[in-house]
């Protein structure tokens, strides 16, 4: 029996469309997340929600049903000024915190919501970076290891690229094609508007600072060969990856280095 | 007789394949509509009777990389959803029978990349599909193999959905939202390139899914037939061949290269009827 291009043309709609509503029929057609993150299959919290599963289609009312989380502290910590909170998207992090040199966005929350609730979660893997007040929210919730600690003092992010940004406000702008305006989340602060420029200016070590920055504020190159007793390594490279190489405590390191920045302006 | 015979020119006129093109053009809007109400969703200004669903959603390539996770886990990979699974099942009833008719007819990348192909054409006339050698082109064709394991072997791993940050399906219909990354965005860019050049290269060379599918190919329901008989030899069906299987010289096309496009076929380019065909069983 020969196939010609009709026959074909109604054999692939009808399978693929013919699919479809079967699958519908049946329950089975979903194309929004069920919101069910996967579960700790083993240790301690064997059968509870694993936090490395959020995912950005979450809302923060959902991470907050998930992980038994208040919304208060959800709001505090990432810095959600809207009324509904519950219904703030978590992929709206990276765009609304879009001036930080530091990437804050759904890993942050996953940091944020093992670290709040004590669970185990691998400090080795993605950058996610954390606000000030949620360090200080989950301080206050449960004891850190030191390693934690240490993770935390590198991927805190520091108090002088935030100082001018903060806040998610509502404000009101208005827009073409809308005479009354729109309500929209624009970053603002006590200072003015963020500019990113300046963020670099402040002469502040914090996670993605390199040798070359440290030259480049004025700090000399045997006054950091002395500091971490080496000759001074490629200078691209990140103070935090190579403090990890050769394993020192970059909070340390930090402070060490920072005094010679300090001294230096 | 076959190919010994001399060459003989084609008796009629070409016809084309224009109900393939209407469905391709059709499942091209269809997800270009969705994909955009996707975004004015997100707004809160989408409309109520046109799926809003995201184009990973939509995705039968989601299933296929999903299927480890799913297997060992029962979730999905993040960003895919069980609509692709299904999808992915549908793909594979459609390949058992009729080999990648989802890449030669659904595809919305693959007609993309068909379009700017008649530019290419029209530029290079003859020369536009044969500029790369044979040789090396015979093996550069598996190089989607390769692909397709790395992309399986990393997204069981990571349990994340790599092949979003290539993938060039997902960069054309959202290259004005922030969800794109740039590296789909650069391999979209080289693909619209090379098309310029070559019949769908990210198909031939690079595509997943295609590999994938193009593994039906090797034992499909309905295969796609050369009679010798009655062929007379005019190398038509190599011509239109926008994957550059030689038709000509096989009797039965098992080529895993082949995305059943049917433009060979005696219903479409081929000028002598009943000679080259999709046919079910034995071909009389």
């Amino acid at each position: 029996m020969r196939i010609t291009p009709r026959w074909m043309a109604v054999f692939v709609v009808t399978v693929l469309f013919g699919g479809i509503l079967i699958s519908m029929g049946l329950g089975e057609w979903t194309t929004k997340t069920n919101k069910v993150p996967l579960k700790f299959t083993e240790g301690k919290y064997a059968g509870e929600n694993n936090p490395a599963d959020i995912r950005g289609s979450y809302t923060f009312g959902d991470v907050s049903r998930l992980f038994d989380i208040p919304l208060e502290d959800l709001a505090v910590a990432f810095r959600i000024l809207e009324a509904d909170v519950a219904a703030v998207p978590l992929k709206s992090l990276e765009e609304n915190f879009a001036y930080l040199e530091e990437e804050l966005g759904t890993g942050s929350v996953k940091l944020f919501v093992a670290l709040y609730k004590g669970y185990p979660y691998d400090l080795s893997g993605e950058d996610a970076f954390l606000l000030p007040e949620a360090v200080e929210l989950i301080k206050q919730k449960t004891a850190l290891s030191q390693e934690q600690l240490d993770y935390l003092a590198i991927y805190t992010i520091s108090e002088a690229t935030t100082l001018t940004t903060p806040v998610i406000d509502e404000v009101t702008q208005p827009s073409a094609g809308d005479s009354e305006g729109e309500t929209a989340l624009t970053p603002t602060g006590g200072l003015g508007t963020p500019d990113p420029k300046q963020d670099h200016e402040e002469f502040f070590i914090a996670g993605k600072t390199t040798f070359q920055n440290l030259l480049d504020w004025g700090v000399k190159q045997e006054d950091i060969e002395k500091t971490i007793a080496q000759p001074l390594p490629s200078l691209n490279l990140l103070i935090k990856d190579w403090a990890a190489a050769e394993g020192f405590s970059f909070s340390t390191l930090k402070t060490q280095l920072q005094a010679l920045v300090d001294a230096a302006k | 007789m076959e190919s010994s015979q001399p060459a003989k020119k084609p008796s009629k006129r070409l016809k084309t394949n224009r109900i393939r093109a209407w469905v391709q053009l059709f499942f091209f809007v269809l997800i270009a509509l969705i994909a955009i109400n996707h975004t004015l969703a997100e707004d809160g200004k989408g409309i109520a009777f046109l799926s809003s669903a995201s184009l990973h959603a939509l995705c039968p390539f989601g299933g296929v990389v999903s299927l480890y996770q799913f297997i060992t886990t029962g979730t999905f990979v993040q960003k895919v959803h069980q609509s692709s699974l299904v999808l992915m099942i549908i793909g594979v009833v459609l390949a058992l029978f009729a080999g990648p008719v989802f890449c030669g007819w659904v595809c919305p990348l693959g007609t993309f990349q068909e379009w700017i192909a008649k530019i290419g054409k029209k530029i290079f006339k003859k020369r536009y599909n044969h500029f790369i050698p044979s040789k090396i082109d015979n093996i550069l064709r598996y190089l989607r193999y390769l692909v397709l394991i790395w992309v399986i072997f990393m997204t069981a791993r990571s349990m994340t959905l790599v092949f979003a940050d290539v993938d060039p399906y997902f960069a054309l219909f959202n290259f004005w939202t922030s969800e794109v990354a740039v590296g789909g965005l650069i391999v979209l860019g080289v693909t619209i390139l090379a098309s310029l050049f070559v019949e769908r290269p990210w198909c031939k060379y690079a595509c997943p899914y295609g590999a994938f599918l193009g593994i039906f190919n090797l034992f499909r329901i309905f295969s796609l037939r050369r009679t010798a008989d009655t062929c007379i030899n005019c190398k038509v069906c190599d011509k239109v061949c926008p994957m550059n299987i030689e038709v000509s010289k096989l009797s039965v096309v098992r080529n895993h290269q082949c995305i059943s496009c049917m433009e060979c076929t005696s219903s479409a380019h081929c000028p002598v009827p009943q000679t080259v065909d999709f046919v079910i069983g034995a071909k009389k």
